[in-house]
């Protein structure tokens, strides 16, 4: 045995464990798999809304619009909206495990605390990820028609739902842990949310922003979130994929860090009492 | 009517001072909800400085808008704070607190809870309307008008969807894909969608109620149309009412002990 073996196998110990919670929170997301799809009525209704205000629009302003025709913009939008729905109520969760004491019971636990909340979180974001993409796909389908999509570029698309998942979990845990210190994060997690919906190109692609809107846009995290991977969903390529990859990973370690220092700060008030 | 106004207006000053005993959650939470607000008006801010005018609607008709239905949504959902949970209190069995008292159960149960987080939207509106559109007396007076018409259409409208739960049992889920599906169609002018889709939102599912007729009404008064808000607000209202009540013959106790705090 060498030295360097002993940690590469428990790095993937580590791994296994964490991918195991995955696994059973995916399964089970998915016995609930009907209540998904009724779920996504909601998904239905925004995205003819949608199909309706960009039909009108795309009427006044002709064919193509930055780049985007009316189907491209539809499917760009049909994907924001799968991955913001399809990412579980971390801060309501991790709140009520605070303000709950839940939270303590957790720590006894052979796992990190945010670790198993991500993998946890992953497994039901995967399923829901599926349902959205299948019924707003359908939905923008029968609306607007299909766009081109490259195949071979799917692996790389899940790879980037990965990567943009871990960066809004972190993004929004670091918000529920806030719990530690205020008894309501909603108002919090409002903020945050929608600060990352309108800055992120959620409902409209941050080409079209005005320009100083758009310069301040590129310093922040938040179009590596959502609009990055729903634009190269509608116009991938390879130097795209690679440049919002490399960005997510710097803002994942900034995130990391962050709620990571969060949790740590928190956990130091916990008052363990046995009974 | 007096006493109901009395009765109405000692609970809410009762639920707004259990409020203020958690200053910080409630001044977080408002302070939340309106920013949230502020960021959908900034969208649009940003639709509408590439798109100028769509359909005949300006960035100022979609301000209005937003100050319309926000301040409904907060009258509504944020002083009835148990609107949205009637199914919920239905299907648990939880009016029986509510039927030994000698009030008026629905009434009652609507504003024993204040959502305190809605209270945010219900200061949107005017301070949207104080800082974005500096209105005259006039405009300012059919604002208040038609945003507690608009409210009332919303009011009504909640709890019909919400007493469904006597006749059709657990369906909080697709009660809730209801409600969401008004909330967001009210966040858009009725102008952008196709005539069918404008007739279910002027009646069935009254999104333009809530919302573009009194914008309309703001921009340009006309008093049948004012009649006609009106009357869809008496209509839902007393719509919602009468089906609580024929449900009311159908609820069974819950035979539940909950100590209320």
């Amino acid at each position: 045995m060498t030295a360097s073996a002993v940690p590469g196998r428990r790095f993937w110990r580590i791994a296994r464990k964490y991918a195991e919670v995955g696994r059973i929170a995916l399964r089970s997301s998915w016995a609930y798999v009907w209540n998904q799809l009724l779920s996504t009525l909601f998904l239905v209704v925004v995205l003819y809304v949608f199909v309706q205000l960009w039909r009108v629009t795309f009427a006044a302003q002709g064919a193509v619009i930055d780049g985007y025709t009316l189907p491209e913009m539809i499917w760009y939008l049909v994907t924001t909206e799968a991955i913001i729905l399809s990412f579980p109520r971390v801060h309501a969760v991790l709140e009520q495990e605070v303000k709950g004491g839940d939270l303590a019971l957790r720590l006894s636990k052979p796992y990190a605390y945010l670790g198993f909340h991500y993998a946890t979180f992953l497994g039901e974001a995967l399923v829901k990820l599926a349902v959205m993409m299948l019924v707003g796909g359908v939905t923008a389908r029968l609306m607007v028609g299909p766009i081109p999509f490259r195949w071979e570029a799917a692996p790389v698309l899940l790879l980037l739902y990965f990567t943009t998942h871990a960066l809004n979990f972190f993004y929004i845990a670091a918000v529920g842990l806030l719990a530690f210190w205020v008894e309501e994060v909603i108002g919090l997690h409002l903020l945050f949310d929608k600060l990352k919906w309108i800055l992120g190109g959620m409902l409209i692609p941050v080409q079209l922003y005005p320009d100083a809107v758009r310069r301040l846009v590129d310093w922040l995290p938040f179009r590596h979130m959502i609009g990055g991977p729903a634009e190269l969903f509608v116009h991938f390529s390879w130097a795209g994929a690679a440049d919002l990859l490399l960005h997510q990973a710097l803002w994942l370690i900034v995130f990391g860090l962050v709620c990571t220092g969060i949790y740590r700060l928190g956990v130091r008030r916990v008052d363990l009492n046995g009974g | 009517m007096g006493k109901s106004l009395a009765f109405i207006g000692a609970y809410l000053r009762a639920n707004l001072a259990t409020a203020l005993e958690y200053r910080v959650s409630l001044v977080s939470q408002v302070i939340g909800m309106l920013i949230n607000n502020a960021l959908w008006v900034f969208f649009w801010a940003l639709y509408f400085s590439r798109f100028p005018v769509v359909r005949g609607w300006t960035l100022d008709d979609v301000v209005m808008l937003w100050a319309v239905v926000t301040t409904g949504y907060g009258l509504a959902v944020g002083l009835m704070g148990n609107v949205l949970r009637i199914p919920h209190l239905i299907a648990e069995g939880q009016l029986d607190y509510f039927l030994a008292l000698p009030k008026n159960p629905l009434l009652h149960l609507l504003v024993s809870r204040m959502a305190v987080v809605n209270l945010g939207d219900l200061l949107f509106g005017p301070i949207l309307l104080l800082v974005v559109v500096r209105p005259g007396a006039k405009t300012a007076l059919v604002y208040a008008l038609v945003t507690v018409l608009s409210a009332l259409v919303l009011l009504g409208f909640l709890i019909l969807i919400g007493s469904l739960t006597f006749f059709i049992g657990h369906a909080d889920a697709v009660l809730g894909q209801v409600v969401n599906a008004l909330v967001h169609f009210s966040t858009y002018p009725a102008t952008i969608f196709d005539r069918g889709v404008r007739v279910i939102l002027y009646t069935v599912l009254p999104a333009g109620l809530i919302s573009t007729l009194p914008v309309e009404l703001v921009r340009e008064f006309d008093g049948i149309r004012l009649l006609w808000l009106a009357g869809s607000a008496a209509a839902f209202m007393g719509l919602g009412v009468w089906t609580f009540h024929r449900g009311l013959r159908r609820y069974e106790s819950g035979n539940l002990m909950v100590m209320r705090s």
